[in-house]
């Protein structure tokens, strides 16, 4: 049936306050505030240490969580985020980890002050779960974030909170991932605010609410602790720092450091030229069997001291569960924000939101309504969002002699999610998220190419699991992981290689796994560059069946190449639920980043590098670069010089001249 | 002022190659108006695009390149529908240097 508003869900529909509006809507709750003579009044020192350990607070969530959680989507790849609020709502410091997540946090806490002030109500040992994205504090259902007051003299002084992917919380296809989703009813329910812990003890009734959906609740029980420990980290460290330090320091300095953020966001903003940037960011199928492109247009404007992100123009919402809600939307401007315009700035999102204006129509696939499909809007809309904020920041910062050394073409375009479920080798049900294309290309810079898999420019903590940690855990052997020649973008300095894997099913007891696919960007990459620089490579995952893997082994050979793999090979579309069977092979291959000018500016000397070393194939150096080799392996500059002006005519519709003479 | 890699933003608000000093535009309005344009299938990007396009979408998708008269140097790519405009643009609005 077509999607149609739920009346009464705009209430869950959230568009966070500013603090002094969040004050007056939290009126059943005593918050603890300083006023500006508190922050005037900071002596320098004081501010550095206690800002330095918000900081390490923030970090020490992290560690905690990673070393409680029995999830490896936590322990070792990192996908969670971590944050420290005001008592208002407003994100103070966010951790190096998931930026998407930790950026939208604050809508949640905003929301819970609006709405559970006087009934649940804010008591020291409370804190809150919510994995509705409407709300915030996840970009899909899988983020759950658990968050807790910190009462102080019986006011709330301030807000911590940790967010991390689930791997599975119900809904259709495992994974909570459904392919197939036409709303948000085929997926995993969304879970307002709800208090999971009131005084210190776990609500066992809401846990099994929460539990009772999952198909591995022993692992999300687990992940559930580890977040209230994470959470209960934070509040002791937190208590002690205001019992060396008084309250109002503590909150004079946090309130400095959203202060000093914009500020600085501010100023930076100043020293650019105003103008206006517009990008278009594409996903090609918002669920299986679709075979349309979808668009998230902006418009960028910087005027002055503030940027405005307008998005009009969008396509409307549409059935699949590749839609993402306004948490998405700002999810995908704030990793943005931070990574390009804010190396040099404190991470406190609180102040640096104030310099951004967001224009956005509700209803459209960055911005849906409730029941929308939103079960993979982290990596779908809120991920293409992400894609068409870095361009056009790009652009804006390329015209700046210094800061366009802080610019990068679009990292890698998209996740390329591949969820197993099934027997374990031990016999236990299982479900998880292969992480591996945490190893994303980076973009290209103005002065050098992108690491190759270096990561994802929206979790700078990111990184891959083992592949002896996934083949231990889970029913799975690799026959390669590796980075691909020429998936990342061509350019004057070329995008970062993506990388791939290849593995089969090993050692379940009932043989194969189930196996859920979903990764766009195979009909047109997603990864654009700049300045003329290509974008990088497409996705590519394909799916062998009754492969000769197992006669390889026997002969005492691992295949390299999916040619030598025999087999029937299918080249999967974007979403798709299927088995992978024992003699079935998967390949799944992600993407780059995007590069940053003409290819043919590019020094032939960096080209026969790449060649060298297998990141550029022969034929893309003849092809793309215009350089040709000599038998030594070294740039012919000659042939090369006389290839790229024989490219140039050829590529504008030219009459190639007589080059003979040279 | 250089915008990037290839453009340069004269005083006059004239948006030129940076190679070649070519004109290319003006910087409110449109700042590539002089440009040629190309359009290609998209595998014409090269090996990195790894399937044809339409084994996953109806829609046609093709590559579309920007480049300088003057010197024929590349001035902005993108692989997009080709049943939809270009959404790619910019302005500048501030006074440039010289």
């Amino acid at each position: 049936m077509p999607l149609i508003q739920i009346a009464g869900s705009e209430r869950f529909a959230y568009q966070p306050k500013s603090a002094e509006q969040t004050r007056k809507l939290a009126s059943g709750a005593r918050l603890h505030t300083v006023d500006d003579g508190d922050i005037d009044v900071l002596d320098p020192l004081t501010y550095e240490v206690i800002r330095h350990r918000l900081a390490a607070i923030a970090g020490e969530m992290g560690d905690g969580l990673k070393r409680m959680s029995g999830s490896v989507v936590v322990t070792d790849c990192n996908d969670f985020g971590a944050t420290i609020l005001d008592e208002c709502g407003d994100s103070v410091v966010v951790g190096l980890y998931n930026t998407q997540l930790a950026a939208s946090v604050d809508m949640a806490v905003k929301w819970t002050l609006e709405n559970r002030s006087r009934q649940a109500g804010f008591h020291a040992g409370d804190m809150f779960l919510c994995n509705d994205p409407w709300v915030g504090g996840g970009l899909h259902q899988n983020d759950v974030t658990v968050f807790a007051p910190l009462i102080h003299d019986g006011e709330v002084f301030a807000w911590t909170a940790v967010v991390c992917h689930q791997v599975d919380l119900g809904g259709v296809s495992p994974g909570s991932w459904s392919v197939e989703g036409r709303d948000v009813f085929w997926e995993s329910t969304p879970i307002p605010p709800v208090k999971i812990v009131e005084a210190g003890n776990i609500r066992s009734d809401i846990e099994d609410m929460y539990l009772r959906r999952s198909r591995v609740p022993r692992l999300i029980a687990l992940d559930l602790r580890a977040k209230i420990g994470a959470n209960n980290i934070a509040q002791e460290r937190l208590t002690a720092l205001i019992a060396k330090y008084g309250a109002r320091t503590v909150k004079a300095v946090m309130k400095r450091m959203m202060n000093d953020a914009e500020a600085r966001l501010r100023a930076k903003l100043q020293s650019l030229p105003d103008g206006a940037w517009s990008g278009v960011a594409h996903q090609d199928s918002f669920r299986h069997s679709d075979r349309n492109v979808y668009k998230i247009l902006l418009t960028m404007t910087k005027r002055g001291d503030s940027l405005k992100f307008d998005f009009t123009g969008t396509d409307k919402e549409t059935e699949g569960f590749a839609n993402c809600t306004f948490a998405g939307l700002r999810g995908g401007i704030m990793p943005i924000v931070l990574t390009m315009l804010c190396g040099d700035i404190p991470w406190s999102p609180g102040g640096l939101y104030r310099c951004l204006d967001i224009v956005s129509e509700p209803g459209t696939i960055n911005n849906c309504n409730f029941p929308a499909g939103i079960g993979k809007a982290s990596v779908a809309s809120a991920w293409a969002t992400q894609n068409v904020v870095s361009e056009c920041v790009a652009g804006m910062l390329d015209v700046h002699p210094d800061h366009r050394k802080s610019l990068m073409c679009v990292c890698c375009g998209t996740w390329d999610l591949a969820v197993l479920a099934g027997l374990d080798q031990r016999g236990n049900p299982f479900v998880t998220m292969i992480c591996d294309s945490m190893a994303g290309g980076l973009g290209a810079r103005v002065d050098q190419d992108g690491v190759d898999t270096g990561g994802l420019n929206c979790i700078p903590m990111g990184r891959v699991a083992d592949v002896e940690i996934n083949e231990f855990s889970f029913p799975m052997l690799y026959l390669w992981r590796r980075e691909e020649t020429d998936s990342g973008g061509p350019g004057r300095f070329r995008g970062g290689m993506g990388g791939s894997s290849c593995f089969i099913p090993h050692d379940s007891p009932i043989g194969g796994v189930h196996l859920v696919v979903s990764a766009t960007g195979k009909a047109l990459p997603q990864a654009t560059g700049v300045s003329g620089g290509y974008p990088a490579g497409t996705q590519y995952d394909v799916l062998k069946r009754n492969a000769r893997v197992a006669e390889l082994f026997g002969a005492g050979r691992i295949p390299s190449t999916l040619e030598e793999i025999g087999g029937a090979a299918d080249i999967l579309e974007a979403h798709l639920e299927t088995e992978l069977g024992e003699q079935d092979v998967y390949y799944t291959h992600w993407q780059g980043g995007g590069g940053y000018g003409d290819p043919l500016l590019r020094d032939p000397v960096l080209v026969a590098r790449d060649v060298g070393a297998r990141k550029v194939s022969p034929s893309a150096a003849n092809d793309v670069y215009g350089v040709l080799l000599n038998s030594d392996g070294s740039a012919d500059e000659t042939a090369t010089r006389r290839r790229r002006t024989q490219i140039r005519c050829e590529r504008v519709g030219e009459p190639v001249p007589n080059q003979a003479a040279e | 002022m250089k915008i990037n890699d290839n453009l340069r933003l004269l005083s006059g608000g004239n948006v030129v190659c940076n190679h070649c000093d070519h004109q290319l535009g003006t910087s409110v309005g449109n700042p590539l108006a002089y440009a040629i344009r190309r359009e290609r299938p998209s595998q014409d990007a090269g090996p990195g695009v790894r399937a044809p396009a339409s084994h996953f979408t109806d829609r046609p998708i093709g590559l579309r390149q920007v480049f300088c008269p003057g010197c024929y140097v590349l001035l902005a790519t993108e692989i997009a529908p080709t049943d939809e405009p270009s959404y790619r643009h910019w302005e500048l609005r501030s006074q440039a240097e010289a």
